[in-house]
């Protein structure tokens, strides 16, 4: 019996060798990558995280426990933040959505030089940098010189003060993602929206589905894991917004587009508050994990 | 197996490389390196020459382009004056001079002090010196100087640079700031002759507000403004109403924030009547604001800059096609019961900052440099900027001129904002934000203020 077990461990171990022997290429190919992770991904978070427990100085630092964390809840401004960025998420993941799906059912059915047309110019925003963008941006909203009010005074509206009044700013920005930053979405759907079986649609067609049905009960649906993913990289990647606030509102008007991200910016650099900007990151690090387990969450279901 | 060793000893290899790597760049990033404490702590003064002095050493300067050297360059200036100080230290082999853009180069230096590497020399707003001081990053000039040298500062200047009985940076210029008024426009408009363009130039809000509620006045289809009002970023122009209106952001000492007074209230509404209107412009939040030296604006606060630079400033900004216009220096409309207008004068100097592998020798002839740069003589080069020595042996650089006549007057009861530890948080953070809920008829200007001074006063606690 005991010589049974044991043989059994043995070969056990025989074949994890093996399995381990044959997939070690696999892990030397990977070291590069693990070694970038490690040393421009892990290393910080791990280095902020502590941070956040630091009262922080170039000529020392003091352990201060959870008081950075205490000072940032405590704080009318974090909440803010915490809520423009919630909303900002909210305008523009489903809305930049709704524009990529519709933009994208007008593409696909084009001819394949049209639809590459299309897909270079839709994605040629995404190529620049968001500061460029942004100061475009911030021209077309000029509430004197702006294209946007220019082109509403012909019909007799405006000028409206976009960037520049509490109530119109943080939608303004959100305006300006939903219409400009939906190229890489475009790109992803239309390559989905090309593996749909053609088959799915002649079926429909016979039954007498009119192009609304086709999109409503066909595409839709077998779109499905891919607006999934578009909707969780989306909510990431917007309580991660910056740069276009940076550039420009600052934060402005009364702290009507102070987002997580500035906050952190501004606690850090304006203020020189590292410990409590770091634990502000530690708070936006720990909401986009909750939102990444939940899009790992979906994606197993979605296995199933 | 001897192949399968191998791999592994590769493998193990590199992750360890990989980890003493991680580990290394934890211990150079550690704001507890001791070279600081060594810094700081044996910075005393004198104590470093003799032997020490003459160990050769290098040194980094950030300048900005303030004015040009007599290669008509911008980094000309600090050039010479490098070359001047080597020869006259020798044992300062090298100095490197990197030059700052004027808008980013303040963040730029932020940033350089956070990773632990700020230059040995620069320039900053002393309005921030509490900022790094708080980083303990700021070398006491006092250490290193007599106080034969420190008088020769003006005292109020010497007075603001100073914490805790030491002075922390070597003020370089003072910028008082006047009030412009482009005449052209105005006697376009018929409104010329009540500018107060006799004697002291001083006036009042009203005789201001007689001027200002004929605006806003279009032309050519464009509107023009009587003044703007700019709660963007660091802007702080429309604390001279308050000022003026006889409202102070603190109480003597700092100890209290106090613009929630009758008379900041009164300033704040006289801005909201006069945005209502249409006389002055808001800008806030991503607005560009408007060129007065472009002619956008009738009247703007600037620096006191003299005549000559007044002419020379407007035939560069304005527009090509447009005709140069006349602009005068005036004092700032005064509110009821105040006597003598009041002014804000940016004051600029010369910091030293710690670095972590630096001996007493560097951090010695650093000190140096900038009293150097400082030096009676060398101080009279601020006068290219328009703006005002520090130094009294500097003597009296610009004359008669009128402008400078102006400045003077306005000096003397200067406002800054604040010298807490904590006030230029507050300033950073809440005023102009705050500003901006009455601004934008979120709140009335009694529950701004209130609510401003709560915030501000529950931050200066902290």
């Amino acid at each position: 019996m005991n010589h049974t077990s044991n043989l059994q461990t043995r070969i056990k171990r025989h074949y994890r060798n093996r399995k381990m022997q044959s997939h070690l290429w696999g892990y030397f190919f990977l070291l590069p990558q693990m070694i970038v992770i490690l040393l421009f991904a892990l290393y910080p978070i791990l280095q902020g995280l502590s941070l956040s427990f630091f009262e922080y100085s170039v000529a020392g630092s003091t352990w201060v426990g959870a008081q950075n964390f205490i000072a940032m809840l405590k704080d009318d401004v974090f909440w803010i933040a915490l809520r423009n960025t919630t909303i900002y998420t909210i305008l523009i993941v489903p809305g930049g959505l709704v524009v990529a799906l519709i933009l994208s059912w007008i593409i696909f059915p084009l001819s394949p030089k049209t639809q590459s047309f299309f897909k270079a110019a839709y994605y040629l925003p995404s190529v620049l940098a968001g500061v460029v963008l942004a100061l475009v941006w911030k021209w077309i909203l000029d509430p004197d010189i702006g294209l946007l009010n220019y082109l509403l005074s012909f019909i007799h509206l405006g000028p409206y003060p976009w960037l520049s009044h509490p109530d119109t700013a943080l939608v303004s920005l959100a305006m300006m993602s939903i219409l400009g930053g939906q190229g890489a979405s475009i790109i992803i759907i239309l390559a989905n929206m090309g593996a749909i079986p053609e088959s799915l649609y002649e079926s429909a067609r016979i039954d007498g589905g009119n192009p609304w049905h086709l999109f409503r009960f066909i595409t839709i649906p077998m779109l499905k894991p891919t607006i999934l993913y578009l909707l969780v990289i989306g909510v990431i990647s917007s309580y991660q917004v910056f740069d276009t606030i940076y550039i420009m509102t600052g934060g402005g008007p009364y702290y009507s587009t102070t987002t997580i991200a500035y906050l952190i910016y501004s606690s850090a650099f304006d203020e020189f508050e590292f410990g409590r900007a770091s634990a502000t990151a530690t708070v936006l690090f720990i909401i986009i994990f909750i939102l990444s387990m939940i899009q790992f969450y979906f994606f197993r279901e979605d296995k199933k | 197996m001897i192949k399968r060793m191998n791999m592994k000893t590769i493998l193990i290899s590199i992750i360890m490389v990989v980890l003493i790597s991680a580990t290394a760049c934890g211990k150079s990033a550690s704001p507890t390196a001791s070279g600081n404490k060594e810094t700081g702590n044996t910075a005393t003064g004198d104590t470093a020459t003799g032997e020490k002095a003459a160990e050769p050493t290098d040194l980094t300067v950030w300048w900005y382009a303030f004015w040009n050297g007599k290669d008509g360059t911008p980094e000309g200036w600090i050039r010479e004056k490098a070359d001047e100080f080597m020869a006259l230290h020798p044992n300062v082999k090298k100095i490197n001079i990197e030059m700052l853009p004027g808008d980013t180069g303040p963040q730029k230096i932020d940033t350089s002090i956070a990773a632990g590497s700020p230059p040995d020399v620069t320039y900053i707003d002393l309005a921030f010196l509490p900022k790094y001081l708080k980083q303990k990053v700021v070398i006491p000039a006092s250490d290193y100087m007599t106080q034969e040298e420190i008088d020769d500062f003006f005292k109020s200047l010497s007075d603001y640079a100073t914490y805790d009985g030491k002075l922390y940076a070597l003020p370089i210029l003072i910028a008082p700031r006047v009030l412009y008024a482009n005449k052209t426009m105005l006697e376009e408009m018929g409104l010329a002759d009540k500018l107060p363009l006799e004697g002291d130039r001083s006036w009042t809000i009203e005789q201001f507000k007689e001027i200002a509620q004929k605006f806003p006045y279009k032309k050519g289809g464009k509107t023009y403004y009587a003044e703007q009002i700019n709660t963007t970023a660091l802007n702080w122009t429309h604390l001279f109403w308050f000022w003026n209106f006889g409202a102070d952001l603190y109480n003597k000492g700092d100890t209290q924030f106090i613009l929630n007074s009758p008379e900041g209230v009164k300033a704040l509404d006289f801005m909201l009547e006069m945005v209502d209107a249409g006389s002055f412009r808001l800008v806030s939040g991503g607005a560009k604001p408007s060129d007065f030296w472009a002619g956008d604006l009738a009247f703007s606060l600037g620096l006191a800059l003299t005549e000559d630079k007044v002419k020379e400033t407007l035939k560069e900004k304005t527009p090509e096609g447009q005709p140069i216009p006349e602009v005068v220096a005036i004092q700032f409309p005064r509110g009821p019961g105040v006597d003598i207008a009041k002014s804000y004068s940016g004051i600029g100097g010369l910091t030293v900052f710690k670095q972590k592998k630096a001996d007493e020798n560097h951090t010695k002839m650093a000190m140096e440099f900038a009293k150097f740069l400082t030096n009676g003589e060398n101080n009279k080069i601020v006068k290219e900027l328009g703006v005002f020595p520090t130094k009294k042996s500097s003597g009296d650089v610009f004359g008669g001129d009128v402008n400078a006549k102006i400045a003077r007057i306005m000096m003397e009861d200067g406002k800054d904002l604040g010298k807490g530890e904590q006030t230029y948080k507050i300033f950073e953070k809440l005023i102009n934000a705050e500003l901006d809920s009455a601004f934008s008829k979120k709140k009335t200007s009694q529950q701004t203020l209130d609510d401003l001074a709560k915030k501000a006063n529950d931050m200066l606690k902290q």
